[in-house]
Parts: structure tokens; C-alpha cells; sequence
């Protein structure tokens, strides 16, 4: 069976709760952004009840959770953006 | 002096993690063309509701915060007749009274570059993934955008 190799690069709140600024995740069965969001909750419950309020990115751009994802690409997880002014 | 790289087209897309010099990038994409220059600065304030900010600390996702401010270049020139844009969006710790982003649009007529300047910043808190932290003397919160406004693509 093959194995997907995915990086998932995690920002701001997330990337503290999770402690790590990029994870990368060997699987097979990952088909979907949400594949990868629930692998990630297995791996690291502390971002469990996190998922309401996030935003998705596939090779930088906005993705959702039934995007489909291939061998190699990146996937970034954060928070509703907060940049520019105050 | 040209503090800022120009693409192509010589608007200016950059993320730095120095001060932001927006008269000089305003100078520096001007052109004769122009009869209205409009530039931008967000500036780090020193309280949130009335409690005491010490700093705030900016983080973002560089590859896709570049792209997407690009994106909203070229939306905005699509949209009004403006000759150039420049967005500039500083990283890292800045201190209270530091520009945390500077946008300048020049046209060649006052209203479509302040339109256009309205809908960089806009749009700018929306799709540009930056987050910043802000330092309290007894504590630190990050601030979320809200997630009500999701963009669409």
C-alpha cells in the first residue's frame, strides 16, 4: 500500500498547543484535509474542540475539509488571520 | 535608495522584520503619472480596552501571506485604475508606536486610490495569514480574526 507523505505546517495558538511548528504525518488512507484533521486530533487530543475555528491551506491556498490532498503537498492549519493593524 | 524590491509590474509585496519606511516606499513607487498618493500605516496601540500593552509579536505564514498580498494587488488593480501598489507587513516583536503594516496606492485621481487603499487593508486582516500576540504586564493573548468573515478561496 503506498504511504503519503504530508507536511502539515500549524501557526499561531495551534502551533502552541500542539508545541511543534510543522508535523509531518506518513500515512496511508489520507484522501481529504479532514483525514489529516482527524489524524492530527488522534495524535494530539489538546486540539480537540479547536476544529470550529480553524482555516485550512493546501500549497497555500485556502482549502476546505473535503479538499483532496496529494503525495507531497502542504498543508498549513491556523487560527482566523489577526495581521495589519490593530 | 531603494529599500524595497519592485516586481515586474513595480508594485512592492514584501514581509520584513525591520521598520517599515513608508515614505521611502511611497517615493519609491511613485511616478509623474500620479496625482494622488495614499499610503496606510497600522500602528501597534498601547492598550486593548483599556488594559496596558507592553508589545505585540507578529507571526505568519510568509510563503502564503506573500502570495496572498499579491493577490490583493492584483484584485485592486483589476478593480480601480490605480498606477502602483505597495504592501509591506513587518514579523517579530515590535514595540508600542511601530508600523506593523504600510500600504501605499497612487493614482492618478484622489478617490480610487483611497477606495483601493481601504480594500488593501480590509482585506488584508482577512486572507493574509498573520497573527499577532499581544504582551500584557500580566499576561499574553493572541488575537483571532473573526471567523465569521472565512474567505472563500
Amino acid at each position: 500500500m503506498r504511504i503519503m507523505k504530508i507536511k502539515v505546517l500549524l501557526f499561531a495558538r495551534l502551533r502552541e498547543i500542539v508545541g511543534s511548528e510543522m508535523v509531518e504525518l506518513h500515512r496511508n488512507e489520507i484522501f481529504t484535509v479532514r483525514d489529516v484533521w482527524d489524524t492530527l486530533q488522534a495524535e494530539f487530543p489538546q486540539v480537540e474542540g479547536f476544529g470550529k475555528s480553524l482555516l485550512f491551506s493546501l500549497n497555500q491556498e485556502f482549502a476546505d475539509l473535503n479538499t483532496r490532498i496529494e503525495d507531497g503537498d502542504e498543508l498549513a492549519i491556523f487560527p482566523p488571520v489577526s495581521g495589519g493593524d490593530n | 535608495m531603494r529599500p524595497y524590491h519592485q516586481n515586474e509590474t513595480g508594485d512592492v509585496y514584501q514581509i520584513v522584520q525591520d521598520a517599515i519606511q513608508l515614505d521611502k516606499l511611497a517615493r519609491q513607487v511613485s511616478q509623474p503619472e500620479d496625482g494622488a498618493i495614499v499610503t496606510f500605516a497600522g500602528i501597534v496601540r498601547n492598550n486593548t480596552q483599556g488594559r496596558r500593552t507592553l508589545y505585540l509579536e507578529y507571526e505568519g505564514y510568509e510563503t502564503m501571506a506573500l502570495r496572498k498580498m499579491s493577490e490583493i494587488g492584483a484584485t485592486i488593480k483589476q478593480k480601480w485604475a490605480v498606477n502602483q501598489v505597495g504592501i509591506v507587513h513587518r514579523l517579530g516583536r515590535l514595540e508600542i508606536g511601530e508600523t506593523s503594516v504600510g500600504i501605499v496606492i497612487t493614482s492618478a485621481h484622489r478617490r480610487i486610490a483611497f477606495e483601493a487603499c481601504h480594500f488593501a487593508i480590509d482585506t488584508l486582516k482577512k486572507i493574509v495569514p498573520i497573527w499577532k500576540k499581544e504582551f500584557f504586564e500580566d499576561g499574553e493573548v493572541w488575537i483571532e480574526g473573526d471567523f465569521t468573515q472565512l474567505p472563500t478561496s
